[in-house]
């Protein structure tokens, strides 16, 4: 038996399916470098490192964070499902880490692509990505559902 | 020499745009304007800055601009640079650059740092600078005006730990620290604190955060202008005819002093942050040998409210000072005109650094976008009778009264 679809319901299937992954796309992953000895690491202790509290994973290895410029509309969810903080405030937050010189700021990467790639060729290092990345070098240690 | 070092710093600079993951720039900005209802006081946001007391608005009082570079080779290491360019009276590249330091991390829990830093002292002073951290246009100058103290040539070590969901930083720094304080149009004090030693203890929970310190340092220099005025006291005090005016000679020298003097600071301070509420208080009690350095009480506290991009805030704030002001006793005249100068020189000199106000604060922030945010703010400060410490005035003219100042201050904060 052969279906057909009318053009309106392949349209419809075709905008069911950007929706779809539209809602795929309000997913964020916590990537690590794959030679981070954690498998998973829990939220609490993926915020405490990006607010600054804690150089180290739970298993000891110091890490290297990435994080997103303000441009990306991720970096925003990630720090509001992270932290409960906006962005204005998560900056002027780092701002005090910053210029007291307790911290050095993370390395900030232009867009997803460019996240995978410095963590997939930095040892010890963990990013965030709103798509999932398909790297061998990379592993996700979280999953943010929305 | 200094050929060399423009064009290191150009590499560093350039290096950090190409390609370099090791350097980090970034920096912190103000643009402020502030005005006041008064003729013939002058506001200043601490005491470094120059005196102008005719002026009635500034564009210089509350503008900054910070750049700092960050060089991080690994983990355990880290260097740091900041420049620093705001108003003050003496501007040159060394005191520009507020921070030059190295930092070792040998584990989680342990900072170790060596060079030039922030002073760790009270809630914010290692960022009184940064507007865009914090709630207001500046800090409290109740609080945060009168610190003679912004960098330590010294060392620091802090301890990381957490009981429970209670993370603790145990941190002491040791060191020297400078700072130009203008004293007229014409002189300026290079105010030293030798031995400078604090050590802080910060909690965090949740939403809260407090903070508890303690500070001492020696004052390691005396102003100049003092100089004459003294030998002026120490010839009456041991010629004039009259006693009770030697006495009172003897008396004002013996106290017109501040080199060797120990200066205290004991405070404690809360914050709470949960996001749509903010509030934030301090308290500091201040000791000093010398009555030509402020002693007292100081106290604010501060509540705001997020509503989306807008957080309003209100603010108190009060000095309170524990010496009491100076008063000529004895009439001098008979001894002539520079006796009488002597006199009024050294009651003036005492007065100079006595702060005795309390402000009600009313402000409004704007997060414009995520790294700019535009705040407005209306202070009412009551300044009391030879308590103007805080401002720029003719004190032998005007110090005498109490009154009440009306300061306007618009800013646009940001961070890059």
């Amino acid at each position: 038996m052969r279906i057909t679809f009318s053009p309106l319901l392949r349209m419809a299937i075709t905008l069911g399916l950007c929706l779809g992954l539209g809602e795929a796309r309000a997913d964020i992953y916590v990537i690590a470098n794959a030679n981070i000895a954690d498998e998973q690491i829990s939220k609490q202790q993926i915020a405490d490192l990006y607010l600054g509290r804690t150089r180290t994973s739970p298993a000891g290895d110091y890490i290297t964070l990435l994080d997103q410029s303000d441009s990306q509309p991720v970096r925003e969810r990630f720090f509001r499902q992270m932290t409960n903080m906006s962005l204005p405030q998560v900056n002027a937050y780092w701002a005090r880490l910053t210029f007291t010189g307790r911290q050095a700021p993370p390395q900030t990467k232009s867009n997803d692509l460019m996240v995978i790639q410095a963590v997939s060729r930095t040892p010890g290092s963990i990013g965030y990505v709103g798509s999932v990345p398909s790297d061998a070098q990379v592993r996700v240690i979280l999953h943010l559902h929305e | 020499m200094r050929k060399s070092l423009l064009l290191f710093l150009a590499f560093l600079v350039c290096a950090d745009v190409t390609q370099a993951e090791d350097l980090t720039l970034s920096g912190f900005g103000t643009l402020g304007y502030s005005h006041d209802n008064r003729d013939r006081i002058g506001f200043m946001r601490n005491t470094t800055q120059p005196v102008d007391e005719g002026s009635n608005s500034s564009l210089l009082s509350d503008s900054t601009l910070g750049v700092q570079l960050n060089y991080k080779p690994n983990q355990q290491f880290e260097a740091v640079i900041q420049a620093v360019a705001r108003d003050k009276k003496n501007v040159s590249v060394g005191n520009s650059f507020e921070w030059a330091f190295v930092a070792w991390h040998p584990n989680d829990a342990i900072d170790l740092r060596a060079g030039r830093m922030g002073v760790d002292m009270f809630l914010i002073a290692d960022y009184r600078n940064v507007g865009f951290a914090q709630p207001w246009v500046r800090p409290p100058t109740e609080f945060y005006g009168w610190i003679p103290l912004f960098s330590i040539n010294g060392v620091d070590a802090a301890y990381n730990f957490h009981v429970g969901d209670t993370r603790w930083r145990i941190k002491t720094q040791f060191g020297n620290s400078a700072t130009d304080i203008p004293l007229d149009a014409n002189n300026t004090f290079r105010f030293k604190a030798n031995d400078a030693r604090n050590i802080s203890v910060l909690a965090e929970q949740g939403a809260w955060q407090f903070k508890a310190g303690y500070s001492v340092f020696t004052a390691g220099s005396n102003p100049d202008t003092l100089t004459p005025i003294k030998s002026g006291l120490a010839n009456i005090a041991a010629g004039a005819p009259i006693a009770a005016i030697r006495r009172e000679a003897s008396s004002l020298n013996n106290d017109l002093w501040l080199s060797g003097s120990t200066i205290r600071y004991i405070n404690v301070g809360a914050a709470y942050d949960d996001g749509t509420w903010l509030m934030q208080s301090e308290l500091a009690h201040i000791t000093s040998e010398s009555r030509l350095s402020p002693s007292g009480n100081a106290a604010y506290a501060t509540l705001g409210r997020r509503f989306n991009s807008l957080t309003p805030y209100v603010s108190l704030a009060r000095f309170k000072p524990s010496q009491d002001a100076t008063q000529a006793v004895n009439n001098w005249s008979v001894l002539g005109a520079t006796a009488v100068s002597a006199q009024t020189a050294a009651v003036a000199a005492f007065n100079n650094f006595r702060i005795d106000q309390s402000t009600v604060t009313l402000g409004m922030r704007w997060d414009i976008n995520s790294r700019v945010a535009l705040k407005t703010q209306w202070d009412r400060s009551h300044i009391g009778s030879r308590g103007y410490g805080l401002w720029q005035v003719n004190n032998l003219v005007d110090g005498n009264n109490s009154q009440h100042v009306d300061l306007l201050s618009v800013s646009l904060d940001f961070v890059f």
